[in-house]
This record gives C-alpha cells, sequence and structure tokens, in this order.
C-alpha cells in the first residue's frame, strides 16, 4: 500500500489542529495595554503549540518521503499520533481559562509524551512493513534525539507541580533541539537524488 | 523531496482560516442604521484580510508550481507564514470588540508585515533548495515588491498610533499592488 492517503490524512487533520487554535485565544476587552498584555501568555502558547505541530509535522514529511510502503498497523499508529495531537487545541483553551498552572501545564506534557509514542511507533511500524532492507532503519539509527525528547517530557509532566514555569522552559527547550528538521532523512534523500540524476545537482 | 505535502498542508491552512474568519464576525445588535455601521469595521477588514490572504495564497501557488524541491528550511519558513496568516482572524475578532482602534489595527500590519517576511524567506529556501538550475530564482528578479510591500506595512504600523484609517489606507492600497498575480512566473514558463 502506498503512502499517498496517509500523508493526506495526515496534512488535513494537522492543518485543521493549527488552524482552530485561534479560536481559543482571547482578545483583549479594550484597546489599552494595560488589557493586551494578560492576552500574551496564552499567545506565546498558542505559538509553542504550533511550533510543536509543526515539528510533528516536518518529522512526519521528511519520514514518510523515505518510507516505500505502509500497511495496516502503520495506518493505526498514524491514528494514534494524530489523536494526541488534535488534543493541543482542547489544552490550549484549558490554558487558556485556568491561566499557567500546574494541571493544564502538565496535560500538556502528557499530549506531547502520548504524540511522541505514536511517532515512535509509527517509525516503528514503517520499519517493520519495510522488512530487513529498511531504508527508515538504515536512516535514523539509534534514535537518540527521539529518547533524549521522551525523557525530558517525562520529567516536565511531574515538575509542573513544583512549578509550571519550569516544564515551561522544558518544553521550549525540547522544540529547540527539534528546530532544526531531521537531516538524517534529507541526506539519504539527496544521496538518492544524485544516484538517479547525476546531472541535476551540478 | 518534491513540493506536495507543503502544498497540502498550505491549501488546508488557508482554506481554514478564509473560512473561520467569518465566525468572528458580528450580526448588528438591533435592525437599524446605527447598529449596521457598529458592524462595519470588522466587516471591512474581514473583506480587505480575504483578499491579502488570497493574495498570499496565488502567489505562493504561483511560486510553489515553479520550485522543484523543499528542504526543512522551506517548510519552516512556510509553517512561519501560515502562524501569522493563523492569527488574522483574531484580529478581525479584536476590531470587533474595540473598532478602528490604534493596537489592534498595529497588531494586523505586524502580522502582514511577519507573513511578508516568511514569504521572503520561503522564496530563499526554495532558490536554495533547487540550487543553480532554479526556475524560481531566474524569474524573482531583483523582488523589488516584495520589499516594498514590506517597508510599507512597517512603515503602517507605526502610523497606526497616528491614525489608524491611514494605516487602513495603506494596508488597501498595498493589497491593490498584488492584486495582479505574479506576472513574472507566468513569463518565465
Amino acid at each position: 500500500v502506498k503512502t499517498d492517503r496517509l500523508n493526506t490524512i495526515t496534512d488535513a487533520v494537522l492543518a485543521i489542529a493549527i488552524t482552530i487554535m485561534v479560536l481559543d485565544l482571547r482578545v483583549p476587552a479594550s484597546p489599552a495595554w494595560d488589557a493586551i498584555e494578560p492576552a500574551i501568555p496564552l499567545l506565546a502558547a498558542y505559538a509553542l503549540a504550533f511550533v510543536n505541530i509543526g515539528i510533528f509535522w516536518i518529522n512526519h514529511h521528511h519520514m514518510l518521503n523515505t518510507a516505500a510502503r505502509v500497511n495496516g498497523r502503520a495506518l493505526w499508529a498514524n491514528f494514534f499520533l494524530l489523536f494526541w495531537l488534535t488534543l493541543v487545541p482542547f489544552v490550549i483553551r484549558w490554558i487558556g481559562l485556568a491561566g499557567i498552572t500546574p494541571q493544564p501545564v502538565a496535560a500538556y506534557g502528557f499530549v506531547m509524551i502520548m504524540a511522541a509514542i505514536g511517532y515512535l511507533w509509527l517509525e516503528r511500524e514503517l520499519i517493520l512493513a519495510e522488512g530487513t532492507e529498511s531504508r527508515i532503519r538504515a536512516v535514523v539509527g539509534s534514535r537518540k534525539k527521539e529518547w533524549a525528547s521522551f525523557g525530558l517530557y517525562a520529567l516536565a509532566l511531574p515538575a509542573a507541580f513544583i512549578s509550571p514555569w519550569i516544564s515551561i522552559a522544558i518544553y521550549v527547550g525540547v522544540a529547540s533541539m527539534w528546530l532544526v528538521p531531521d537531516r538524517r532523512f534529507e541526506r539519504w534523500h539527496n544521496l538518492q537524488v544524485e544516484v538517479e540524476q547525476p546531472t541535476s545537482r551540478t | 523531496m518534491k513540493t506536495d505535502r507543503l502544498n497540502a498542508l498550505t491549501d488546508g491552512v488557508i482554506a481554514i482560516v478564509l473560512t473561520i474568519m467569518v465566525l468572528e464576525l458580528k450580526f448588528p445588535a438591533q435592525s437599524n442604521l446605527a447598529a449596521v455601521r457598529e458592524v462595519l469595521p470588522p466587516l471591512g477588514l474581514y473583506l480587505l484580510s480575504f483578499v491579502n490572504i488570497g493574495i498570499f495564497w496565488n502567489n505562493l501557488h504561483q511560486l510553489t508550481q515553479s520550485a522543484h524541491r523543499v528542504n526543512g528550511a522551506a517548510l519552516w519558513a512556510n509553517l512561519s507564514l501560515l502562524f501569522w496568516l493563523t492569527l488574522v482572524p483574531l484580529v478581525i475578532r479584536w476590531i470587533g470588540a474595540t473598532g478602528f482602534t490604534p493596537w489592534p489595527i498595529a497588531f494586523y500590519g505586524l502580522l502582514m508585515m511577519c507573513s511578508a517576511i516568511s514569504y521572503v524567506l520561503l522564496e530563499q529556501a526554495l532558490i536554495a533548495a533547487d540550487g543553480e538550475t532554479s526556475v524560481v530564482k531566474k524569474a524573482l528578479g531583483s523582488r523589488f515588491k516584495e520589499w516594498l510591500s514590506f517597508a510599507l506595512y512597517a512603515s503602517a504600523v507605526g502610523l497606526a498610533f497616528i491614525s489608524p484609517l491611514l494605516a487602513v489606507a495603506v494596508y488597501v492600497a498595498n493589497a491593490i499592488i498584488w492584486l495582479v498575480p505574479d506576472r513574472r512566473f507566468e513569463e518565465s514558463r
């Protein structure tokens, strides 16, 4: 089974997830700086959530570009990932109502952990679907960055109950770690292009 | 890597942004002229925003048709453009609550300015991804119009604090400059 429909549903769901979050943002009641200031934390949370979903999308983009085929199990792993990412707007609304408080900030971390599990599961299923000569397995290697983010999110969850700001600092840290897209796949792709069309990059 | 998924996500986000803006519009509270006049500012900004986002989409359409490859930088530049555009419905809601007042009008200019920068960064990344054979590079030329609109938006942000209506006039002028689709790509094909 080819990868294109998995990509289509992913693009559609994530497009909606990143866009409807704006409906949960609140506008300042009056056009004065005093009224604008309290709206900023939620706006910043929105920016972080946008970046986090963007990271998942870009990594998904790169990984699926390398994947040769998908199977039913990979489709379910992908739906699992999408399920957790659709909960991001929900958590953003909660932060909007409750402010930067332990529970919603921890919930954000929980959603990210589950999404990370979904991503790792998808990666695993794609590798299994490709069999022993999996291109993805060859490209991803030891997956240090995946496990590092996983560990950091796990740390951020309890930290939210000490101070939600510690967790937010961890979330920002993990996000900045992933801002540079997965070069592993880009390197692989460039090699492929050179093999297929040796003249195209001269 | 091909441009198809970049286009799919972009079309999805822009379609939703264009549509949810209408949710931010309010009905006139009563059926008289004074109440109707009150909803005109957000309605006008809705029209302008629809045109502005339409312009971005048209230009993206032309741009990504001429680009053969994407890389990580292009995906990020595009996501950044989408981020600023998703905030447009919020400004319309804000104008609905406060009318044409300096802060929301300046915020609108800021969004457009950041979108314009992101668009230029996307052009840059696509040129880099295609290398020396880049059709985009050849077609774009000096990008005078991009920089002009960036400068206009930047000045309108400041202008909004002197006269919001004057800033709105600059936004309208900026949109008019871009109403004619990007001929550069049509000629280069």
